[in-house]
């Protein structure tokens, strides 16, 4: 079999119709056709099928185009030939990264990882920090058996922004009785920053480490918060590996739906009113197929009035975080993530995410854009409204 | 372009790039050719690519090119497939898809104002926030724009409903090679400071008469009411005998077929499709209005069908699936390597006649076709030696290309989609002798120094002159009719 045959067959189907641009969040970014993916593809497709006199170099510039994409996977919703996309520019990168084109931002952002065994450029030790402010009756890093384990990610384990999330599922599991743990400083990043950097090896090394680490729980279901971590362990590591989990993985909004359909979490209304509106996050929505889930547990919470913005499911619009591109070119991803804050601050004053990137993106988004929008994440919602255990009251003061 | 003048270029204020990165990107349309044809379409590569954001950034730019003589070629989505969006002697691409306003839309007179670069599927989309819709658009209605579909005459979905784009412009702005600014009335004639234009000058013009930057464009409110239909012919001739008729159905809006072997590839490329034999032909008939009128049009088929009874319909869900893929009929590529398509149209009143004689051609094709309005159908031939990968395989599909047009051109068709550079031999067949010399004379007056879009039809390169190019293609044929007789199967 040829080298690059799976990216060639994906290439080939290509009719330059131009299709894939006009929605692609980076494209309308930048605005010149080199950064869309009908350009992307078809530099690729005279790199590989290409014949001298014509063929074409890989580049450097090629490669700082084909970064500059959020791995949204927009593209392969529009392609008329239905192009496997966002798969192969996974592919591509990793084609670039043997070709032996190195960006040195692409270079640090792995580098910090592979050191850290996270995104965050921090001790790996601190990861089950956020534990801290959790308030949890058991400490589920001392765990050593469990039914679940809850794999937090970087992203909620180390960003302020995105650290409520992993405390609010943790509670909301915790809630419902369910023998859980998380991994705490054995955690490694899942390596979805490496896929998506091209650097396939660095990312089975993680892997490799966290499926040996997991084991040990025989745990029967893996629950993630972020998207990200959650296909990668549900389809990469599977593919990578050449195994199959011997455990479920499950994100966990849909691990939450389960619980309040089995009736495991008692919610009380909250004071106010709240009108809210969904933002899809892509790896969740478009590529990972949960749509249902998170809107389900919205109409389900009290108190809680849903409006469906008109860009939401598989036209939903990215934040501008994802495929490596807050790290790699921060102000493009800053420029996407106020155009969706602004778009979404239209419809309701909060904006409901299942992602902590994309919670943290639209967060600084909003600020940035100078929009009133509130950005919730949808298991903070379900842990804000968890009944909570009456407290026994406190003796009055002795009057003075 | 000397370094001076990119220099000079780059200090005009509008967003521009002219690295050979970015440029080689704008040497293509959707049409793939082999690399071994660059020797031939040299040029196409610009030196630089200017995105202006609105009719005063585009007039700086026609003093620029106008002051230095420099080709300009107009890009829209670059969807065209006959190079009309491909420069052909270097110089300028304005790409127009920066210049995307989309206006206020005049409820009262059903008009939109929009700038040149909007998009359709764009355009479509604020529309149909406001409950309302367009009256017709292309099938590259993802990513063409509006003034590249006008300049070509666009016929597609909703125009056998509602006529070509042409009639449902009332206004557009131009500016001319000359840097002037004009508004041309779809009636009547302007008074420039050239001398006097009218509507028609621009409408097929392909970018060779100016650059429309403002259009104003007819549009409707979202039908009350829809029926979709999917029927299954024995044959062409069985399809070929209503085709008429379905046309003149009450609120109809669109009309597609695809034969037998079209599903087949559709199979072959992984979807769900009917059951079907390779003579079969399916087709997709669509209704939109308002309820009685809909009404009528659905009596009108049952009708139809009682009447012939050989006409089986399938159901709904199948209907609606085929006609959400209208716009996706590509997506046969998945089943093999390249799609170079022989994209004409034949009267509606010849349709029969022209399959029946295309089914004696011996090599295997796919075709899908649209009725586009009463008298005219479009149709779209898929064989299997067109392969841009390969020198010989696409130059053996040459004739068989010119073999379905020539057919059609014969029975009173034409090729589809403008002249551009690639459908020069067909010219003559396309505009008539005194058309083409009133447009070269109205070229020569209004475009003095010849910049706007130049070495397209009217100034081709050597071999696509027309008796050039088919006395090649008669000396290739016996070869290829042997290649496409060994290889010409799916």
């Amino acid at each position: 079999m040829k080298k690059y045959a799976a990216i060639e067959k994906q290439v080939r189907k290509c009719i330059q119709c131009g299709s894939c641009r006009v929605e692609c969040p980076t494209g309308d970014d930048v605005g010149w056709i080199s950064c869309s993916p009908r350009a992307k593809v078809l530099f690729i497709r005279d790199f590989l099928l290409g014949r001298k006199p014509t063929k074409v170099k890989m580049s450097e510039e090629f490669a700082r185009r084909l970064f500059q994409c959020t791995l949204c996977g927009r593209c392969g919703v529009e392609c008329i030939t239905e192009i496997d996309f966002p798969e192969v520019w996974f592919e591509i990168r990793e084609l670039v990264q043997e070709e032996g084109v190195k960006l040195p931002i692409v270079e640090t952002v792995s580098g910090i990882i592979k050191d850290t065994k996270n995104v965050a450029n921090q001790p790996n030790d601190d990861r089950p920090n956020w534990l801290k402010r959790a308030k949890l009756a058991t400490d589920p890093t001392k765990v050593e058996k469990a039914d679940v384990v809850y794999y937090v990610g970087c992203m909620s384990s180390f960003y302020p922004q995105s650290q409520s999330m992993a405390r609010a599922f943790a509670q909301i599991l915790e809630a419902s009785g369910i023998n859980f743990a998380i991994m705490g400083t054995s955690e490694h990043c899942c390596g979805f920053p490496m896929i998506s950097t091209g650097k396939v090896h660095e990312a089975k090394e993680l892997m490799y480490h966290n499926q040996e680490e997991i084991k040990k729980y025989g745990a029967k279901t893996v629950v993630a918060t972020c998207p990200a971590c959650t296909s990668m362990w549900k389809k990469e590591y599977p593919k990578l590996s050449g195994k199959p989990n011997d455990f479920e993985v499950m994100h966990a909004t849909q691990f939450v739906l389960k619980l309040m359909k089995e009736n495991k979490l008692k919610l009380v209304p909250p004071k106010q009113e709240m009108q809210v509106t969904f933002h899809d996050g892509c790896d969740l929505g478009r590529n990972g197929g949960v749509y249902d889930e998170p809107r389900e547990i919205l109409k389900m919470l009290p108190g809680v009035v849903f409006t469906e913005h008109s860009e939401s499911k598989d036209i939903s619009v990215c934040c501008g975080a994802g495929g490596d591109l807050l790290m790699t070119n921060p102000e493009m991803a800053d420029r996407i993530g106020q155009k969706r804050a602004k778009s979404l601050s239209e419809v309701a004053p909060v904006a409901v995410t299942c992602c902590p990137s994309c919670k943290k993106q639209l967060k600084d988004a909003a600020k940035h854009a100078e929009v009133k929008l509130d950005t919730k994440d949808l298991l903070e919602m379900v842990a804000d409204m968890l009944e909570k255990p009456e407290k026994p009251e406190k003796p009055e003061k002795a009057e003075a | 372009m000397k370094r001076e003048l990119l220099d000079e270029l780059m200090g005009l204020g509008v967003d521009v790039v002219s690295t050979p990165f970015e440029c080689q990107f704008y040497g293509f349309d959707v049409t793939p050719l082999p690399k071994e044809t660059s020797w031939v379409f040299r040029g196409t590569t610009p030196d630089a690519v200017l995105r202006p954001k609105n009719t005063e950034e585009v007039v700086k730019i026609m003093d620029f090119a106008n002051k230095h003589k420099i080709p300009v070629c107009p890009r829209g989505g670059g969807t065209s497939g006959y190079y009309q969006s491909v420069p052909r002697s270097k110089g300028i691409v304005i790409e127009t898809l920066a210049l995307n306003n989309i206006s206020e839309l005049d409820e009262k007179e059903g008009i939109i104002s929009v700038s040149g670069g909007v998009i359709w599927s764009q355009l479509d989309w604020e529309l149909k926030k406001k409950g309302w819709t367009l009256k017709t658009y292309p099938t590259s209605y993802k990513s063409s724009t509006v003034a590249g579909w006008i300049q070509t005459e666009g016929l597609g979905v909703g125009s056998l409903a509602f006529g070509s784009i042409k009639k449902l412009i009332k206004e557009i702005e131009v500016v001319l090679p000359s840097g002037e600014v004009v508004w041309v009335p779809n009636e009547g004639l302007v008074e420039t400071k050239s001398g006097n234009l009218k509507f028609e000058d621009f409408i097929k013009s392909e970018g060779m008469m100016g650059i429309i930057t403002s259009v104003k464009l007819e549009v409707r409110r979202l039908p009350e009411s829809t029926a979709t239909y999917l029927l299954k012919f024995k044959d062409k001739n069985d399809f070929a005998l209503v085709s008429s008729r379905l046309a003149e159905v009450s609120s109809i809006f669109f009309i597609e077929f695809v034969n037998g072997s079209y599903m087949d590839l559709l199979v072959q490329s992984g979807y769900h499709t009917p059951k079907h034999s390779k003579e079969e032909v399916f087709a997709v008939i669509r209704l939109e209005g308002g309820k009685s009128d809909v009404g009528k049009g659905e009596k009108e088929i049952a009708a139809l069908l009682a009447e012939h009874t050989e006409i089986a319909q399938l159901p709904q869900e199948e209907a609606e699936e085929e006609y959400g893929y209208r716009l996706k009929y590509f997506r046969i590529k998945n089943a093999y390597s390249s799609v170079t398509p022989a994209d004409l149209s034949v009267p509606l009143s010849n349709l029969g006649q022209y399959l029946d004689k295309v089914s004696r051609f011996r090599f295997e094709f796919a075709y899908k076709g649209e009725i586009l309005t009463k008298e005219q159908c479009g149709l779209m031939f898929f064989y299997v030696l067109a392969n841009e990968l390969s020198f010989v395989r696409f130059m053996s599909a040459a004739p068989y290309q010119m073999e379905f047009i020539l057919s059609a051109m014969k029975m009173g068709g034409s090729p589809n989609g403008g002249i551009g550079l690639l459908n020069t031999p067909y010219v003559f067949g396309l505009r008539t002798q005194s058309e083409r010399e009133a447009f070269i004379q109205k070229k020569e007056t209004f475009d003095q120094n010849w910049i706007m879009n130049p070495g397209k039809w009217t100034d081709p390169p050597f071999f696509l002159r027309p008796s050039i190019y088919f006395s090649g293609m008669k000396l290739l044929e016996p070869v290829c009719w042997l290649v496409g007789g060994i290889v010409g199967r799916w």
